[in-house]
């Protein structure tokens, strides 16, 4: 059997079995789930609880301008004095004034016994219907149906013309499961990408430590050790990604999946996924060797996690421009290809042309197999450094030479 | 027949430290070789350079009559060794068995043998954290032993391993060499291997300074003097320059040009009992002082 084989199966079995692997995957997300749940109940209690004097009680108003129509919960006062004393009484939760020039200026004063907040400081919190209380005062002499309208003045209903002027046979249903999923799709590269790397740089820390590598690189090459672990670590990672997507997922990745992505296109994510896990994964633990210890190589691996992070500062940009000249430019850097050509992909499938497809492959490809090349040599070299951080120069010259 | 291991005018450096400087020696098949010298000598860089962990600046080695590399056929136990802490001693050992290319079936068997034959059979299911220093390094010897190498490196095997144990181990070199294995000892307690070893090569500051045979070396750096054990007192003996006690025995240091078998024939005509009588050999310790220091 290819060794490699032998350290995948090793390395797999072994990061599975750990009660720890088992804690984190099954445990761990309950957990947070739980405290997410529990925090954002708590959150939203604690709100409701400070709007309540707010939202419950009456509020007062005091009408300098003169065309409010009387409302059946709100109180008038004649003046902000009264106002004030009924609000320090708790008679109401807010006033509001209206003063003479308020259809010039629609300056309207809110006052609350609160104090200003994150939330609050800027637009103080209102009873319900307090807009369309003062829009039906406005509109006091205008027919029902127009305030109706004015109210509610736009409810799209969008058609979507192609270049031939007949409506578009994608309907926009589809388009937001296709960017659901490609969002989706997006943040399970990146985060098994980023859990795999953390099993890959700890197993590697580990074994440094341990000082049980020469004996193992009696028996086997350093590219086919790197490569075992490539795939056993990066085969747990995906395990435990699998199954909290599954636990977190599952409804609605499941749709996304039945509606919006095709066997192909799947097909093609998961190359782009897997050459963009080899690629980050071998850089990681090239890299990551050159460390003494784990902090040291989370060091210097850190620097590949923040590359494979950087389309999520775009993406919004992919979202809207698919075919865009950003998204294209970041199809063809083999960092940010992987996620990048998947997400063009699955929301817009049609629209993305042939030959960037195979050009950001073929480039990134090569990308996988330099990164093998350089990486295994930098492993080599790093795994049988003992308490010695290795200069830039030296890292170059290993880059360059096997030893 | 070729060499099992042969190196020839081997250097390496580390910058501007020469680790090793133009080292040469050839082992024989079947032969238990020892590599001996003092801590920082380069007997570890050398055995790494044979293990093609690194490669030599100049020179040639051949191992098995191949260039070094990953080999089945070659065991390796390393100076710097430890093994996988929260594993079970079981599970590394199947591991590193198939990666010397043992079939699975064939690995869970030899697990079993050659921990039963280091006495720790018991300790498979165990962790192995929770083994003393000594008892992971018999199982980091059984690691090297369960692929049956034709050729072991062993880097400093004896260390930490106490007199009980060192014996269980000298005997299962000895076996594996019987068997046709050729077996590298390197140590810088030379008084732990010379006498399992046929032939020695030591080194110092990263330079040979001398090789051979175990016997030839120690005749060639012999002393006149005797281990003696009679009933007569010889210190003020003519041909005697100066005694001192060895166990039941005297060392018996003869003048210049005394020749041994005269000074015997001459106890004898005396009429004195001699139980014992030998030509007194310096050990690999005294050796290496003589040549280090000079005479």
């Amino acid at each position: 059997m290819n060794k490699a084989w032998i350290v995948a199966r090793h390395e797999f079995l072994t990061t599975v079995r750990r009660v720890w692997f088992v804690v984190v995957t099954f445990v761990l997300p309950l957990v947070f789930a739980g405290i997410a749940f529990g925090m954002g109940k708590v959150a939203k209690s604690a709100v409701d609880e400070s709007f309540a004097p707010v939202r419950d009680k009456p509020m007062g108003y005091v009408d300098e301008w003169g065309g409010m129509l009387r409302h059946e919960k709100h109180l008038k006062f004649a003046t902000e004095k009264e106002a004030i004393k009924a609000l320090l009484e708790k008679q109401i939760g807010s006033y509001i004034v209206l003063p003479k020039d308020y259809l010039k200026t629609g300056e309207v004063k809110v006052a609350t016994l609160r104090k200003p907040t994150l939330m609050t400081s800027r637009v103080p919190p209102l009873p319900e219907g307090v807009d369309g209380w003062l829009l039906d005062s406005i509109l006091k002499t205008t027919d029902p149906e127009s305030v109706a309208r004015a109210k509610r003045p736009l409810d799209p209903r969008p058609v979507f013309l192609d270049e031939t002027g007949n409506p578009s046979t994608e309907d926009s249903k589809e388009t937001e499961q296709r960017a659901f999923a490609a969002y989706a799709f997006f943040i399970l590269l990146l985060m098994s990408i980023f859990t795999s790397s953390a099993y890959l740089l700890q197993g590697m820390a580990e074994e440094k430590e341990n000082r049980v590598l020469e004996m193992v690189l009696s028996s086997v090459k350093p590219d086919q050790l790197m490569l075992g672990k490539l795939m056993g670590l990066g085969a747990a990672g995906l395990l435990q990604m699998t199954i909290w997507t599954i636990m977190s997922f599952v409804g609605v990745l499941y749709s996304a999946i039945q509606f919006a992505i095709s066997p192909m296109a799947f097909a093609f994510c998961f190359t782009y996924f897997l050459l963009g896990y080899v690629l980050f994964g071998s850089l990681m633990l090239g890299f990551g060797a050159l460390g003494t210890n784990l902090r040291e190589s989370q060091q210097m691996a850190s620097i590949w996690s923040f590359l494979g992070a950087t389309p999520a500062f775009i993406v919004i940009a992919l979202f809207e421009a698919p075919q865009g000249t950003v998204a294209r430019i970041f199809s063809y850097i083999p960092f940010t290809s992987p996620t990048t050509m998947m997400f063009r992909y699955v929301v817009d499938p049609k629209g993305t042309p042939l030959y960037d497809i195979v050009g950001s492959m073929l480039i990134l490809v090569v990308s996988t197999w330099l990164a093998i090349k350089v990486s295994s040599r930098l492993y080599r070299a790093g795994l049988l450094l003992y308490g010695k951080r290795p200069g830039p120069r030296e890292i170059w010259r290993w880059m360059v030479n096997a030893r | 027949m070729t060499a099992a291991l042969d190196v020839r005018g081997v250097t390496k450096a580390y910058g501007t430290k020469v680790a090793v400087d133009s080292a040469s020696f050839s082992v024989g098949q079947g032969e238990i070789f020892g590599l001996l010298g003092p801590n920082g000598a380069g007997k570890s860089s050398l055995i790494r350079m044979v293990m093609d962990i690194l490669r030599p600046d100049s020179g040639e080695i051949r191992v098995l009559g191949a260039l070094p590399g990953v080999s089945e056929r070659v065991g390796y136990l390393p100076e710097e060794r430890g093994l996988y802490q929260r594993q079970r001693v079981g599970d590394v050992l199947q591991f590193l068995g198939e990666l010397k290319g043992l079939e699975r079936h064939v690995a869970q068997r030899r697990v079993d043998q050659y921990l039963d034959r280091v006495g720790l059979l018991e300790t498979k299911k165990k962790k192995m954290r929770e083994l003393s220093k000594g008892m992971q390094q018999k199982v980091q010897i059984a690691a090297v032993l369960l692929a049956e190498p034709d050729l072991m490196i062993l880097d400093e095997p004896f260390e930490g391993l106490d007199p009980v144990n060192r014996v269980l181990i000298n005997d299962l070199m000895k076996e594996f060499a019987a068997k046709g294995a050729t077996i590298v000892l390197s140590s810088h307690r030379m008084d732990q291997v010379e006498e399992m070893c046929r032939s020695v090569f030591l080194i110092n500051k990263g330079k040979g300074v001398l090789s051979g045979e175990v016997r030839e070396i120690k005749q060639r750096f012999a002393d006149n003097s005797v281990l003696l054990e009679t009933d007569r007192d010889v210190t003020a003996h003519p041909a005697v320059a100066r005694t001192e006690p060895k166990g039941h025995a005297r060392r018996v240091w003869l003048k210049d040009g005394e020749p041994p078998e005269k000074f015997l024939a001459g106890l004898i005509a005396d009429g004195a009992t001699v139980s014992r009588y030998e030509r007194a050999l310096p050990s690999m310790d005294d050796v290496f002082l003589k040549v280090v220091t000079g005479p």
